[in-house]
């Protein structure tokens, strides 16, 4: 056993409590924040997490891969909405670190409360269908945290107008599923090729994202 | 031994890569991609010696119905997918080179071929949760497909990620049902004595799958974003060969799986989703005021009328379903190609912007009227031959579908007339913002003649190759119309294959 598989053995070992707060504190954070510095940073954070849940009911290896192939997809996210955000400072536009540094405290608020009242939703609604409809073989913990990066990944696709936010969502959701998913398949193979769809899926998102800056530019005043 | 079922995989696969390095150059990548789906066509056509035995060079022997083993999943080209792949490799044979002179964006070849490559593991191999991978994989090809950076200064068609967004996010949202309907079949066969109501997860999670990957769940997904965003053949590619792949892939669940083919639940929800669709397509198809939207109803009323017939499942309602998919080919694909045009050269498609437009670019209303009117069944057109089939489908049963059928493409010809009208107004035409200005021809020097020289005969070619990417598929469409006994024939072997267990 490598010495990467090895050590999520052994941190699949601890406590519950702190994994799943974490877990949860990722989603909120990825929902409320549309801002790629932060949001790409908690993603693979939230990678790592679901690594150490996978291991808990599935092959080590099978949750290398999953950590793998989440840390290169949001390296390759991080390079396209870089560029992004070059063009758009070319154009004179705000980009993500403006946007952190110098926040606009008159429009923040009210997106923020409104994001935060539909994740509140969504949490509630996560945490009923877990202790109502527990997925096969799920033990609680893995069954709300699945619920829970599910809920939040469709209200991010359904609500985030951009191609990376909306990615993210979906990214998210594909971990969700695998979370459901390896107890039940907890066969290399799979991992291998959910591994290879979720690079497919980030190439793809990360080809998105630069195209959607040319679109806004193009996009008529 | 080689199988077939690696070749069908690894030679689009190859063909993508020259075709990705010589992009652009259409003079290249189109002959690269055309070859690449004539080889796998041929595997697949030749007659079997021996067993499955297709072809044989020296020692090898390339067989037909041998298994390809990855990572313990078994890929097989079973005799019901032979002619369903030859019908998904000819479609992408014949809309690839109507892209000769309208560009679709330097990821219209390449990864159109590596997309083929990727529906044809989603047919090939099993057991069927990976077909579901597979298809994930084929949409994030297509989500880079629709948007596309398109190179050209007169390309002023808005271009927004929506579509490939709405598309890939559909296809994302199906994967969990595939994989939980795998997981509910494993444990039936576990089962001691597995009855209807043990599969009847797994019959609803493929239905709520197939309904996203057919876009008819909600009414109005991809479609129209897709329309809208896309280089118009890249719609016409989703629609015949991506809907062709998902179409035989339901249809082969039918085939194999008894407790999928006898629920009752098939029907009503595909008859369901068939009028959604019918009645979505049909009731606005009619006033709309682009052809991107045109497009975007008759692929609506496409994908109803394919509903209700992969739902009743006779042989009579598949031949109507492989001679649809070939049809689609045709049709869409020639107005598709007329959109494009329109697209390039007037950056519009938009009904009030191109009045007179037509009388300027005669292609595009030629390809637009023929493409457009056969996708509405006019008699004399391939497009008829189709819907025919399928009012013979549905005469035998439900007549109200037939009419609903008949009417939402009646709707969509309303559309496409309206359309020719606008383009072929006497009105004051808008000038394409970079029309190719009258040179004044002056041969200071003989290399300066030489030059001229070449430059004209190669506009004549490239005129040449216009003309002959419009005329063709436009004779092929009158032609097959009248005489459609070879895609009959090819419909007759998908209906028979689709249907053993009659």
């Amino acid at each position: 056993m490598s010495d990467l598989a090895l050590l999520l053995q052994r941190l699949s070992q601890l406590a519950t409590g702190p994994l799943l707060v974490a877990l949860v504190a990722s989603a909120i954070v990825v929902s409320l924040i549309r801002n790629w510095r932060l949001a790409l940073p908690v993603l693979i954070g939230q990678y790592v997490v679901v690594g150490i849940m996978l291991a808990r009911v599935s092959q080590s290896g099978v949750a290398v891969i999953k950590i793998l192939a989440g840390i290169l997809v949001c390296l390759s996210l991080s390079i396209a909405a870089q560029r992004a955000d070059d063009q758009r400072a070319a154009r004179g536009e705000s980009v993500a670190v403006e946007r952190i540094l110098h926040p606009s405290w008159r429009s923040v608020p009210a997106q923020v409360l409104l994001r935060a009242v539909a994740t509140a939703f969504v949490l509630t609604a996560a945490f009923g269908a877990a202790t109502r409809f527990p997925p096969p073989k799920a033990t609680p913990d893995v069954a709300l945290s699945a619920y829970v990066l599910i809920g939040a990944a469709l209200l991010l696709a359904a609500t985030a107008s951009e191609a990376l936010n909306a990615g993210i969502g979906l990214l998210m959701f594909i971990s969700g599923v695998e979370l459901v998913y390896a107890p039940l398949e907890p066969s290399v193979s799979v991992a291998v090729l959910l591994g290879f769809m979720t690079l497919a899926l980030g190439v793809a998102l990360s080809y998105l994202t630069l195209a959607d800056v040319a679109d806004r530019a193009r996009a008529p005043t | 031994m080689l199988p077939v079922a690696l070749l069908i995989i690894a030679v689009p696969l190859a063909a993508a890569i020259p075709a990705l390095a010589l992009r652009g150059l259409r003079i290249f990548e189109l002959p690269i991609a055309v070859g690449a789906c004539l080889f796998v066509i041929l595997l697949l056509a030749l007659p079997a010696a021996g067993g499955s035995t297709v072809l044989a060079i020296g020692s090898y022997q390339i067989e037909l119905n041998a298994p390809l083993t990855i990572l313990g999943r078994t890929l097989r080209v079973r005799d019901f997918d032979r002619y369903a792949l030859i019908l998904i490799f000819s479609a992408a044979a014949l809309i690839f080179p109507l892209s000769v002179r309208a560009n679709q964006g330097w990821t219209f070849v390449p990864l159109g071929l590596a997309m083929l490559s990727a529906l044809s593991v989603a047919l090939m191999i099993r057991p069927f949760v990976f077909s579901a991978l597979a298809l994930e994989v084929a949409a994030s090809l297509a989500a880079m497909m629709i948007q596309v950076e398109r190179e050209e200064a007169h390309e002023q068609h808005r271009v927004a990620t929506l579509g490939a967004l709405r598309f890939l996010t559909i296809v994302t949202l199906a994967l969990p049902c595939f994989l939980g309907a795998g997981y509910v079949v494993a444990q039936a066969t576990q089962a001691v004595a597995p009855d209807a109501a043990t599969y009847a997860p797994a019959v609803t999670l493929l239905l709520i799958g197939f309904a996203l990957l057919f876009g008819a769940l909600p009414v109005f997904t991809w479609t129209h974003p897709v329309a809208r965003d896309a280089p118009p053949l890249v719609t016409a590619f989703l629609a015949t060969v991506y809907l062709g792949a998902i179409t035989f892939l339901f249809l082969s669940f039918r085939q194999e799986y008894e407790w999928f083919r006898t629920s009752p639940l098939i029907v009503s929800a595909a008859n369901l989703g068939g009028i959604l669709m019918l009645a979505f397509g049909g009731l606005t198809a009619w006033a709309q005021r682009s052809f991107g939207r045109v497009m975007a109803c008759g692929l609506a009323v496409e994908i109803g009328a394919l509903l209700i017939q992969a739902g009743l499942g006779t042989v009579l309602s598949i031949e109507a379903i492989a001679i649809g998919i070939g049809a689609r080919a045709i049709s869409f694909g020639l107005l598709a190609l007329g959109v494009s045009l329109l697209r390039q050269e007037f950056g519009s498609d938009e009904f009030d912007t191109l009045r007179g437009a037509g009388r300027r670019l005669v292609w595009a209303p030629l390809a637009i009227g023929i493409g457009g009117l056969s996708l509405a069944g006019l008699p004399g057109t391939i497009g008829f031959v189709s819907r025919w089939m399928s009012i013979r489908s549905l005469a035998l049963g439900d007549q109200e579908l037939m009419m609903l059928s008949i009417l939402a493409s009646a709707s969509v010809g309303i559309a496409v007339v309206r359309g020719l009208g606008a383009l072929l107004e006497v009105s004051p035409t808008p000038s394409p913002e970079d029309a190719p200005a009258t040179l004044e021809m002056e041969a200071a020097s003989r290399l300066e003649t030489l030059r001229q020289l070449i430059g004209d005969v190669w506009g004549r070619l490239k005129a040449r190759a216009l003309h002959l990417s419009v005329i063709a598929p436009a004779v092929t469409i009158v032609w097959m119309g009248l005489a459609p006994h070879a895609l009959a024939l090819l419909a007759q072997s998908i209906a028979n294959g689709y249907t053993f267990y009659r």
